[in-house]
């Protein structure tokens, strides 16, 4: 990735330390990253390196210890919780590893939550909510509960939620980690058409490396540190 | 900020129709079930606290005072210038009925003629009423009070009805106190009252005209019983009733003076209607003018009062059970889907749009708790105890729901349920984001 690209993600130094009675538990230790628009970065390493506590950090679903994040310009450390809420529903879309839908909306529902948070009518709302689904071939499950859905097609669901107010990133936190081979490879091939074609900065949190050999770039965090 | 507030509005609204409509019915039913529970005893367990005090109240206006009730001073044995009053009285339209009464205290005896020594005696002294049958009929419905025997006609000179307070059989402390035994219709009572004899004093030769006074002298009549009276009512069951004009004959009394009148006002008039005009004149100089309610015994006034300070405090205690019922199962609620508000607040949904749901629910499972108990209440157990009132030794007890108390209620507990509604939300709301969606507490 060339540096000529506008920086989208700056962080510095970026720490992050649980706290429980005299014990406090150093989990990021001072991170420095740049994510450029356009770019998809995978962010790779063992288990407890501390991949997906940046990416909550990251993504402002979390509050750092320490350290500056800046994401399009934008110092959000002094952004109150509000301010963080309306960020994130204009900003940034998110795909979590257990899919996370809310479980009494329907596929269309659950799509429609955040474009109705921009004030979108309902009619507006939900025929982009079913192109949304119909991007991850899933239109003919919009009335279905997420109950009724396979976890291939909840996790479509996911990112089709994650996609639809049109994010300037989406968080990916292990994606594939809950889905056979096959539905992980469906959603890979999404999110490598989202990035080609779309544009979307994506930034993935991943422990395969099959999949994170498909990002543009792979960051490797070891003991809260990048490496 | 009105586009932020209408969306955040339309959100929650969404979220709330939603999840209410897809949770498992049998928990709506149930949280319906409760409140509809926890209104029906905010509004019928003091329902029924006042509807005994209104229970009694009615039968007293009913059976005694009529709408307005017109006493001697205490000063005086009789209302002075009745006849003016009852001349007044005859002009309006709005009165549907009145019944003068003149009374006496009155000894009455039974099977006199029996008795050897005093401990035989079958004696008890209470109070006798003169009245004209048919109109004290028209006016209280004395003669649907008939427990025995029948109610005196008009021409009937001879004839008396018996309160119950006079016999035995009906008294639970016979054994206490003095009444009269074996006595039932058909037998023959003797009434003493104190009558009046004229007495003319100073009769000297130079005493022109003689001074004439009246000495009070012990006048008996043998009546026969025609009926016996009982009522929820203890004055109405503590007389005695004759014809007025025996009883005027027996005290001695040939002017037109009365003790009491009762008057009943058609539907729906305001006895003020009357009463302004009496005193506006001058009447309230000869006699006590009271609305039924002004004219109650002073115990049913302080009973209306215990009951109405017992009701409010129940009533109380029902609101803060409401509060701390619909907290709870908000709170419930909420807590048990603090993952899915953390996914919300995760996408972007602001907290008051996530606390908005929760107020629209906990408004709706009130708001069909309420009506379901509205229903139950004003189309079934009101017109039902209305017209089947609880007969009780102290009065028939009915269910006083009136719409604006209800209306008050109501309005209050959708206030309660939108706090309740809102601070339990709040609560988890408030909490870390990302913690709420990792499950981590």
């Amino acid at each position: 990735m060339t540096s000529t690209k506008k920086v989208l993600i700056e962080v510095t130094n970026l720490t992050k330390s649980f706290i429980d009675g005299p014990v406090a538990t150093h989990v990021l230790k001072g991170v420095d990253m740049t994510v450029y628009e356009g770019e998809f970065v995978a962010i790779m390493g063992r288990s407890g390196a501390g991949k997906s506590t940046f990416l909550y950090q990251v993504s402002l679903l979390d509050n750092p210890t320490g350290g500056s994040i800046k994401i399009n310009g934008h110092n959000v450390d002094n952004f109150s919780n509000e301010e963080k809420t309306r960020f994130r529903l204009t900003e940034l879309g998110y795909v979590f590893q257990d899919y996370s839908l809310l479980p009494e909306l329907t596929a269309c529902e659950n799509i429609m939550i955040p474009l109705l948070m921009q004030g979108l009518s309902r009619k507006t709302a939900r025929d982009r909510a079913i192109k949304a689904l119909a991007s991850v071939n899933l239109d003919h499950r919009e009335n279905n509960l997420p109950s009724e859905l396979s976890g291939g097609e909840q996790q479509r669901v996911s990112i089709a939620r994650a996609i639809t107010h049109k994010p300037r990133i989406l968080f990916a936190d292990e994606p594939t980690a809950n889905l056979d081979s096959f539905s992980s490879n469906l959603v890979m091939d999404i999110f490598k058409k989202l990035n080609k074609e779309d544009g979307l900065t994506i930034v993935m949190v991943t422990h395969e490396e099959e999949f994170g050999k498909m990002a543009d770039r792979i960051v490797k965090l070891a003991d809260g540190m990048v490496v | 900020m009105f586009r932020i507030i209408s969306n955040t509005i339309s959100v929650g609204f969404f979220l709330a129709i939603r999840q209410i409509a897809r949770t498992s019915k049998w928990t709506t039913v149930l949280i319906v079930f409760i409140m509809m529970l926890t209104f029906f005893n905010l509004v019928a367990t003091s329902g029924f606290l006042v509807g005994i005090v209104e229970g009694a109240s009615r039968s007293f206006r009913e059976q005694w005072t009529g709408d307005l009730f017109i006493t001697n001073r205490n000063e005086k044995n009789y209302i002075e210038r009745t006849n003016d009053i009852i001349s007044l009285l005859s002009s309006f339209p709005q009165i549907q009925s009145y019944s003068p009464r003149i009374t006496a205290g009155a000894s009455i005896e039974a099977n006199w003629w029996q008795k050897r020594t005093e401990e035989d005696a079958n004696i008890v002294s209470n109070q006798i009423a003169g009245i004209i049958p048919s109109v004290e009929d028209q006016t209280t419905g004395l003669s649907k009070a008939i427990v025995e025997g029948e109610w005196l006609k008009d021409d009937d000179a001879r004839g008396i009805v018996l309160g119950s307070g006079y016999l035995a059989k009906y008294s639970r402390v016979a054994d206490l106190v003095s009444l009269l035994r074996d006595v039932g219709p058909g037998t023959v009572v003797r009434v003493t009252v104190s009558g009046k004899s004229p007495v003319v004093t100073n009769p000297g030769p130079d005493a022109v005209p003689p001074e004439t006074t009246t000495n009070s002298v012990a006048v008996s009549q043998d009546f026969i019983v025609r009926g016996i009276i009982d009522s929820k009512v203890q004055f109405v069951s503590s007389r005695a009733y004759i014809l007025d004009s025996e009883l005027k004959k027996m005290i001695g009394k040939s002017d037109g003076d009365v003790s009491e009148i009762a008057i009943v006002m058609k539907d729906g008039i305001d006895p003020y209607v009357v009463k302004t005009p009496l005193i506006n004149n001058g009447f309230s100089k000869y006699a006590q003018i009271n609305t039924s309610s002004e004219g109650s015994p002073e115990f049913l006034v302080n009973i209306k009062l215990f009951f109405s300070i017992i009701g409010t405090i129940l009533g109380s205690v029902s609101v803060v059970v409401a509060l701390i019922t619909i907290f709870i199962i908000i709170y419930i609620n909420a807590l048990t889907r603090r993952r899915q508000i953390g996914i919300m607040k995760g996408i972007g949904v602001t907290n008051f749009a996530i606390e908005f749901s929760y107020i629209c629910q906990a408004v709706f499972y009130v708001l069909i708790g309420s009506g379901i108990a509205l229903v139950i209440i004003f189309a079934g157990l009101k017109p039902y105890l209305d017209a089947n009132p609880i007969d009780t030794p102290f009065a028939t007890i009915v269910l006083v729901a009136e719409p604006a108390s209800v209306a008050t209620k109501f309005l209050l507990v959708m206030l309660i349920s939108t706090l309740a509604g809102y601070l339990p939300a709040r609560l988890i709301v408030k909490r870390n984001t990302l913690n709420a969606i990792l499950g981590r507490n």
